[in-house]
């Protein structure tokens, strides 16, 4: 349990981007000190160990040049001489015959083995050049430079330099190395760590604010600094996204109140009305008016809600709906042709200026009901001996304008900018017939979602007028 | 005619059974899914009335197994889904007619004579006749007593729907949907006022009245009370 527990927030920890970022950020800086580091102790190495080959050379040169002018005896006279002078502990002096028996040496007493290698003896006794090697051999705590110079076809000088202060050198430097690749990379990972951790506080507090809002509160924002940061433009987006919400969330809490009380109205009417008539007997008219009634209320409740579905419907946008190519000016005329015996009954003008024909790529239903709506509201607000004009145009610029104007009672100014919210009505009374405040909701909606827009212009106590524009083609590419 | 109705809600249920024995039905009913589908295959019928979501066996399970058993029955789909999608998906898997809740019952009526009359390939008669109102549908003559009475085009589609559909009363929405093809309700009561143009051309100049105002509900043509 308690080990699993624990790998699985090491597994948790592997995961943050703060562990990542920290271990990129180490990773780095210790490769390029190892790298700074290989380039110097090369640099180093072939400094020393050249140092040391200049010396074991010239050493070569030197019984070379004996060998030429006085031949084989003066150099084994200079190598008994040698004996004295040289610390034969750290260095040999010897001539070796090719089969690799000593013919005269230094004092090799602290030279437990001094087997000379076989394939150089070999290598060496076939050309003029010195053979360089370095081996280490028997007791000798460090390595030997041994370098092979073929004198007489059968007499090869050989000598040996102990590489003690070089090796000592390196050895040093190496020690040196591995403790500051230590402290390089606990310096490292914990800069790393800082610096990560730093440039991911702002996503800490991102994430604090979402915190705090899943817990309720919705009104928290990230605090900004103006550090003109990627973080901070996260913020920024991240409180106006935050914003928009809200906003949605508000407009929603209204649609709801709007809605529960819409609802409420008609219930309370419909359960009232049955309530009464069944407090005593009555008449058969009675009832069926009650009946009638109930049928009435639950059309006005049904239209509601399929207004409702509508706007959502219409706002979600295209895919839903059925987009063809369809004549406007015919669908325009043909409501009109409906309205025409109503507005006759009721003294008013209808007067329709159209195109024998307007082509437009549109949802023959929805464009019904757009016109339709306005036409609605054009009856209902213009008194007796008004006058409603439609009028349908093609501008050359491939929108379609329509509107529909009255000389009706108009709307007050401090109303415009609303009409078209849901459920917003000029009369606050929501009595039964200001209509559901949807109608010209619905409106904007299925103008939209044709890629149009809804005007409206007005003067109370003169008329108004709804002016849409429509492309012809609204979603081609 | 016999209908079956297979409907998991009791009290639509009961307005429906109702409502179509009234009308002159024989009507059985079933309230779930497997006795329903158990019902259409073993029983003639003359109309199906479907509700989608139903207890055991969902109502297009029903209509696709009834028609892989090569049961032509007509069917009325009842469904509270109203998008376009589930209607196309409904009239795929064999339904003939679609219907959304909450429905007006008229309506109802109304599309399930239209499904018999289609099954039985009575051609809708070319001659309607009301009392003394009749009208020719090849001439579009219209006359009342012997008078002929000249209607515009709306006016008559209007009259044909109520003649056909004579002792049955229409709602303002059947109508506009029927005679405009708006599948919506004008807040404007626009019906009515061509339906009082209409009665004026019709019954002005009769002592017999045919078209009457059911008030709350909608409209009938009928000879008499």
């Amino acid at each position: 349990m308690g080990s699993d527990m624990f790998l699985k927030r090491l597994i948790e920890i592997q995961q943050t981007l703060l562990f990542r970022l920290t271990l990129w950020y180490a990773f780095s800086f210790i490769l390029s000190s190892l790298l700074a580091f290989l380039v110097f102790y090369f640099s180093a190495f072939s400094y020393v160990y050249g140092r040391a080959d200049t010396e074991i050379l010239s050493e070569i040169n030197e019984f070379s040049t004996l060998f030429t002018q006085g031949g084989l005896e003066e150099v084994k006279q200079e190598i008994l001489l040698e004996n004295e002078t040289e610390n034969t502990e750290n260095v040999f002096i010897r001539l070796i015959s090719r089969t690799g028996s000593e013919l005269i040496a230094t004092d090799t007493s602290s030279w437990n083995d001094l087997t000379p290698d076989s394939g150089f003896l070999q290598a060496v006794s076939q050309e003029e050049d010195v053979l360089l090697q370095t081996r280490s051999m028997g007791n000798k705590p460090y390595e030997v430079r041994v370098a092979y110079k073929s004198l007489e076809p059968n007499v090869i000088l050989q000598i040996g330099f102990l590489l003690t202060s070089e090796t000592l050198l390196m050895n040093a430097f190496e020690k040196i190395f591995g403790v500051t690749m230590i402290v390089v990379f606990l310096l490292s990972g914990s800069l790393g760590w800082w610096m990560a951790r730093r440039a991911l506080r702002g996503i800490e507090e991102v994430t604090e604010t979402a915190r705090q809002i899943s817990g309720g509160r919705f009104s928290q924002r990230v605090p900004l600094k103006n550090r003109g940061t990627e973080i901070e433009r996260l913020a920024k987006v991240f409180n106006h996204m935050l914003d928009q919400i809200q906003k949605l969330i508000q407009e929603l809490k209204e649609i709801t109140d709007n809605i529960a009380h819409d609802l409420k109205s008609p219930i309370t009417r419909i359960r009232g009305e049955a309530e009464v008539i069944l407090m005593k007997k009555r008449s058969i008219p009675e009832y069926e008016g009650m009946a009638a009634s109930t049928i009435e209320e639950c059309d006005g409740l049904l239209e509601m809600i399929n207004s409702m579905l509508d706007i959502s419907e219409a706002e979600m946008g295209i895919q839903i709906m059925d987009f063809r190519e369809i004549d406007l000016a015919g669908l325009v005329r043909d409501v009109c042709d409906l309205f025409e015996p109503f507005a006759e009954k009721e003294g008013l003008k209808l007067i329709l200026q159209s195109p024998e024909s307007v082509r437009l790529d549109g949802d023959t239903n929805k464009l019904q009901r757009l016109i339709v709506n306005l036409l609605d509201n054009a009856v209902k607000y213009t008194p007796r001996n008004g006058r409603i004009t439609l009028t349908v145009s093609e501008r050359t610029d491939g929108i379609i304008s329509m509107s529909v104007s009255d000389t009706g009672i108009g709307i007050a100014e401090n109303h415009l900018p609303r009409i078209f919210d849901r459920f917003y009505r000029c009369d606050p009374s929501r009595s039964r017939t200001s209509g559901n405040g949807l109608g010209l909701c619905l409106a904007r909606a299925i103008a939209r979602s044709h890629g149009g827009e809804i005007r409206v212009r007005s003067e109370k106590g003169k008329g108004s007028n709804f002016e849409i524009t429509l492309p012809q083609a609204p979603f081609q590419a | 005619m016999r209908i079956l109705l297979i409907e998991d809600d009791l009290k639509i249920a009961s307005f429906i059974l109702k409502g179509m024995r009234e009308a002159g039905f024989a009507m059985d009913h079933s309230r779930d899914g497997e006795d329903g589908l158990h019902m259409a295959v073993t029983e003639p019928y003359d109309v199906l009335i479907i509700d989608l979501m139903l207890p055991k066996l969902d109502g297009l399970k029903i209509i696709e197994t009834m028609r892989e058993k090569d049961i032509l029955t007509p069917v009325i789909i009842l469904s509270a889904k109203r998008s376009l999608d589930d209607r196309i998906k409904g009239l795929q898997t064999g339904g003939d007619d679609y219907l959304t809740k909450p429905f007006a019952f008229s309506e109802l009526l109304v599309r399930v004579q239209a499904l018999i009359r289609r099954a039985n390939r009575t051609s809708e008669p070319t001659h309607l006749q009301v009392a003394d109102l009749s009208m020719d549908m090849m001439s579009h003559k219209v006359n009342r007593g012997g008078k002929t009475i000249l209607l515009q085009p709306k006016e008559f589609a209007l009259l044909e729907f109520m003649m056909r559909n004579k002792d049955k009363v229409l709602s303002k929405t059947m109508i506009m949907e029927h005679v405009w093809d708006y599948h919506f309700d004008p807040k404007t009561n626009v019906v009515e006022a061509r339906v009082c143009r209409l009665r004026d051309k019709i019954d002005k100049d009769s002592v017999q009245k045919l078209i009457h105002t059911v008030y709350g509900v909608g409209y009938v043509l009928k000879e008499a009370d």
